[in-house]
């Protein structure tokens, strides 16, 4: 266990010497939160530079390194005044994330990105570059989402404070809507693209599916943020929980329609009847259960609520008198 | 020994190669570094031997020539340390910026040392947010074996529920809609596939041994797995949507209008695997119908007549 965190360690201090370096006098807190490090920690390591240094260890051999005031400064540290180059799986997320957003349709920072990736190969070791490079090209990361015009009008619309009129179908009452929205964060997340708004139907602070909105316009005014909005909060907390007045439903699943597990957050998954899986989930809401369970067909069996196994019967009844009028 | 005092040693050993102008010998070392000169001969040498090991744990590669008084060791700053490659600061920003999505310290440490040269802060833009990316473990070790060329071995349950062993030769890792597929040859099949990653039950093992299995096709072909309308050999079926579904379905399946009658939207739909695409389309209710073909119009017709007649609630 030593072994490897001082090995860790080794490597953090080379990249926080010419870090610190390069910057003078960088305060404590901000070599913290960029190296993800406790202030003990950083103390730690200014105490082990202070008495490190090159032979013959005359007083001028010693790294100086101390804290005050707040802020940190290192100095005498010939050797380290470079961090390390690059490794190769450095190399490699840095490549293939890069490409992924240089991929986003409508960034601005695109072709700054690709020139800088460009530039990366001169930061490996020379007989990593070359591996790096391919094995990036094996890695096809798409961070896109069908609509990406809209994530660029919402994007700019963010920036701008413009308020936003759309179109929007919510896959949980499967209907379209149309609303004003005041544009506040935009992000992705779990595979999928979001927009944070104070929605003006509701009145309150609402979460859109960027995929799901059909069409949008500038609706030609400005909007102030509202006071209590955290951003934050989106990348700490789980985007949607189960609240305790939501329907519970309970779905036996044959084989054939166990992909019905991956696409909902199930609350508990056991064995059914007859070697089927069991699956319990909450939902606030039941048309965008009878869409999916329209889709897996009778692999899938609804146990509970009588109501969703009610509307699913109505749903296929509806859609087959289409195919053959009585 | 306190792991200060091997942090320390370690250190010095690091300024010391880094600093020396030509190899120095095993004796020049132990003369220069502090951390060693309290130990025996024997106790020296085992230490000396880790140390090498770690410095290369560490990324700096460590040179070894002979000198005429036996091995001399340096590590050459010119190949070991970075030398700044000139990012502009919107390069800089950029960057900083696909940094954060890999989750994880490659793509941070990454980025750090590059600031560390550049003097870079990299603040994104306010009010857009880019997801963050996890390589799962198992994407890891898909990822692992793609570098070396080796086979893996696995067992994947399918969309379907068939559960069934298989050996793959994997040629690449796609990220589509946040889930991580392994594409390459299935060697029973001897066909191309795609595997959800988080379809596999268990472990996935790389082959032994350190000789490549298999020499991949150029990277190219790597792509993400297909959606029911996408297909080599792709067939049409002639759809009928209603004006509030059409659009979803015109924007994921990336196709125009052939029609509009009686306020529905006819669409020409791409598809290749009947039974997914029946399922699809079963999905929209009474928002599709399906006018050709008859044998996609069949099975649609078939799956909503199971569901229309199952379980009547109060005959």
């Amino acid at each position: 266990m030593a072994v490897e965190a001082t090995v860790e360690r080794l490597k953090r201090i080379m990249v926080l010497v010419p870090w610190v370096m390069q910057r003078g006098a960088p305060t404590v807190e901000d070599v913290c939160r960029q190296f993800g490090m406790t202030g003990a920690e950083l103390a730690a390591d200014i105490d082990l530079l202070m008495v490190c240094g090159l032979w013959p260890f005359m007083p001028g051999d010693y790294i100086e390194a101390f804290i005050e005031g707040g802020r940190v400064t290192i100095s005498m540290a010939h050797a380290l005044e470079r961090p390390p180059r690059l490794t190769r799986r450095e190399a490699l997320a840095l490549l293939v994330a890069g490409r992924a957003v240089a991929d986003l349709p409508g960034l601005d920072a695109a072709a700054s990105l690709r020139s800088a990736l460009g530039k990366l190969a001169a930061a490996v070791s020379p007989g990593d570059a070359p591996h790096a490079e391919d094995l990036a090209d094996r890695v096809a990361m798409s961070l896109g989402t069908e609509g990406a015009d809209v994530l660029a009008v919402l994007r700019a619309a963010v920036a701008e404070r413009a308020r936003l009129r759309m179109s929007y179908y919510s896959a949980g009452r499967d209907e379209l809507s149309s609303r004003e929205i005041d544009p506040l964060l935009v992000f992705g997340a779990a595979g999928s693209w979001y927009v944070a708004t104070h929605d003006h139907l509701s009145g309150e602070e609402r979460l859109f599916r960027v995929d799901r909105i059909k069409e949008i316009e500038r609706a030609g005014e400005r909007f102030e943020p509202p006071a209590g909005f955290d951003a934050s909060r989106y990348q700490r907390e789980p985007l949607f929980t189960a609240a305790e007045r939501d329907i519970e439903v309970v779905l036996d699943l044959a084989p054939g329609a166990a992909w019905l597990a991956e696409v909902v957050t199930a609350e508990a998954i056991t064995k059914g009847e007859a070697g089927a899986t069991r699956l319990k989930l909450r939902t606030p809401q039941l048309p965008w259960l009878v869409r999916l369970l329209l889709s897996a067909g009778p692999d899938a069996r609804v146990v509970s609520p009588p109501e969703l196994a009610d509307a699913l019967r109505t749903a296929a009844a509806t859609a087959l008198a289409r195919y053959e009028p009585v | 020994m306190a792991p200060a005092d091997k942090a320390e040693r370690l250190l010095d050993l690091v300024i010391l190669l880094l600093s020396a102008s030509r190899p120095l010998t095993v004796s020049e070392i132990r003369e220069r570094i502090p951390g060693y000169g309290q130990h025996n001969e024997e106790s020296f040498h085992r230490m000396f031997e880790r140390d090498k090991a770690e410095l290369r744990d560490i990324g700096l590669p460590l040179e070894q020539q002979e000198t005429l008084a036996g091995p001399g060791y340096r590590v050459r700053a010119r190949e070991a340390l970075l030398d700044d490659p000139g990012l502009t600061v919107d390069e800089q920003a950029a960057l900083a910026l696909a940094a954060r999505v890999w989750e994880g310290r490659d793509a941070s440490s990454g980025w750090l040392k590059l600031a560390a040269i550049s003097g870079a802060t990299g603040e994104g833009p306010e009010g857009f947010v880019l997801p963050r990316v996890t390589l799962t473990p198992e994407a890891a070790t898909v990822l692992d074996a793609v570098a070396r060329r080796k086979r893996v071995s696995f067992r994947y349950r399918t969309a379907a529920g068939e559960v069934r062993d298989r050996e793959v030769e994997p040629y690449g890792l796609v990220l589509r809609r946040g889930q991580w597929y392994l594409t390459g040859r299935d060697v029973d099949a001897d066909g191309s596939r795609h595997f959800k990653i988080g379809r596999v039950e268990g472990t996935i093992t790389i082959a032994t041994g350190t000789e490549p299995d298999f020499d991949p096709p150029p990277p190219g072909g790597i792509d993400a797995p297909r959606a029911p309308w996408e297909g080599e050999e792709a067939e049409h079926a002639r759809i009928s949507f209603s004006p509030d579904t059409a659009w979803s379905v015109q924007r994921r399946a990336g196709v125009g209008t052939v029609g509009e009658r009686d306020g529905s939207v006819e669409l020409l739909v791409p598809f290749s695997d009947l039974p997914s695409f029946a399922s699809w389309i079963a999905g929209f209710g009474e928002r599709a119908l399906v006018l050709e073909p008859a044998d996609l119009r069949d099975a649609v017709i078939g799956r909503l007549r199971a569901l229309a007649g199952s379980e009547p609630h109060g005959g």
